[in-house]
């Protein structure tokens, strides 16, 4: 049993083509190659896109923003992709 | 006491000289506690889940920021991190993966890897490179605080000479709307709300790197800590929050005074061989100190017990990170 199967942690085949699931690649004895390291990738990409869906139809509101003297807390929300400033990304 | 420990002094070998965060959290929260695992150096056999958690996380994360800082893609950043983190948590002698636990595991601190570069692929938090090229991650620092012993000989010189240093890592230097900021990245596996938030209003950990951000960059625009929070989970993706924390001059200042007041009861606790216990921190956030049964012994018979169910590991503050 690997440590996905314990942890209940839900795997599911990586594609039509690629039966296998995420919990066989990481049973694997490192290192893994590029395709491997995508499929991986692949995977939790579509994890977040099912859960980002399965919230939004729970009809979850953002947070609020709130701000302090001292600490500012920002949501997460508030770098928005579109908001990014574009070409200041020095790396 | 370790005498390969270069963090202690050579004149009073129980009294650290070189300070980091962890050390000093640990004297704050209680002596005795302190005495044990830093002076004597005792640890429990298997190493905590959450430290093992967080060290493969940041490493992965450093290596994002190198591979970006090279001029190489996104996706090739991730991939490089993933690599090392996969590769780390192999049990090369066991031939299987590491185990972790419900929550932190193998699986999930590859979830966070993804996920978190992912989300900050286009982060407005700008790495600082150095003279060097290099990022500025995980940038190890090392400063005298100004103040000795009080109990060493006004007329040492040269290299008798003892004093009291701050040390330790900054996870990542950064700029922010003009200002310099020091990144830290946090993982937990509590919601990320206010009462979580609010650990770092007063923290320690924070208030060393501001202060050392400020005298190691030697910028006056440090600003204070942007942590960046990663609540893992056992059955969905990670949740990320982004806070910043802010020191004032007079707050640092505070600060290295108390230090100057807390450095100078280590000092008394080494010279009387004693280090009092603070029974009040022997429960924190409900959970039992790891020296508790250790602590509720006879005197006697705790180093034999210590022997038991501890091992002994250095920590020394001295030793610097950042060379990949």
């Amino acid at each position: 049993m690997t440590d996905n199967a314990v942890h209940n942690v839900p795997v599911s085949p990586l594609s039509e083509a690629d039966p296998r699931s995420l919990d066989e690649y990481f049973a694997r004895k490192p290192p893994y190659d590029t395709a491997t390291l995508a499929r991986i990738k692949q995977e939790f990409r579509r994890m977040r896109e099912v859960w980002a869906k399965s919230a939004l139809e729970g009809g979850k509101a953002p947070r609020a923003k709130k701000v302090s003297a001292t600490t500012r807390e920002i949501s997460i929300d508030l770098f928005a992709a579109e908001d990014l400033p574009t070409g200041k990304e020095v790396l | 006491m370790w005498p390969e420990n270069t963090a202690f002094s050579a004149k009073l070998p129980a009294l650290q000289l070189y300070w980091d965060s962890t050390s000093l959290g640990a004297l704050k929260k209680c002596p005795r506690y302190y005495e044990l695992s830093m002076v004597q150096g005792w640890s429990t056999r298997q190493r905590s889940v959450d430290l093992d958690f967080g060290i493969h996380l940041h490493a992965a994360r450093e290596r994002y920021y190198h591979a970006r800082a090279k001029g190489e893609s996104h996706e090739q950043s991730v991939d490089a991190a993933l690599q090392h983190a996969l590769t780390a948590t192999w049990d090369q002698t066991l031939n299987r993966p590491w185990q972790g636990n419900q929550y932190k595991n193998r699986f999930t601190l590859a979830q966070a890897i993804v996920d978190y570069c992912d989300k900050w692929e286009h982060d407005p938090l700008v790495t600082i490179i150095r003279h060097n090229k290099a990022p500025a991650v995980e940038v190890s620092f090392r400063f005298p605080l100004g103040f000795r012993p009080t109990t060493h000989d006004e007329k040492d010189s040269g290299e008798e000479n003892e004093e009291f240093w701050l040390c330790g890592h900054l996870d990542r230097v950064v700029e922010f709307q003009g200002r310099t900021w020091i990144s830290d990245l946090k993982s937990t596996r509590s919601e990320l709300n206010e009462r979580y938030v609010k650990q770092f209003k007063v923290n320690n950990q924070f208030s060393v790197y501001v202060l050392a951000g400020k005298i190691v960059l030697g910028t006056k625009a440090v600003a204070g800590i942007i942590v960046d929070a990663c609540q893992v989970l056992a059955t969905q993706p990670p949740r990320f929050k982004r806070v910043l924390i802010e020191r004032t001059e007079a707050q640092l200042a505070e600060f290295v005074q108390g230090l100057h007041v807390l450095l100078a009861q280590a000092e008394d606790y080494a010279r009387r061989s004693f280090w009092p216990q603070n029974e009040r921190a022997c429960f924190e956030h409900g959970r039992a100190c790891e020296f508790l049964e250790i602590c509720s012994r006879s005197p006697s018979v705790r180093e034999q017990w210590l022997k038991a169910d501890f091992t002994k590991r250095i920590w020394d503050p001295t030793q610097v990170r950042g060379d990949i």
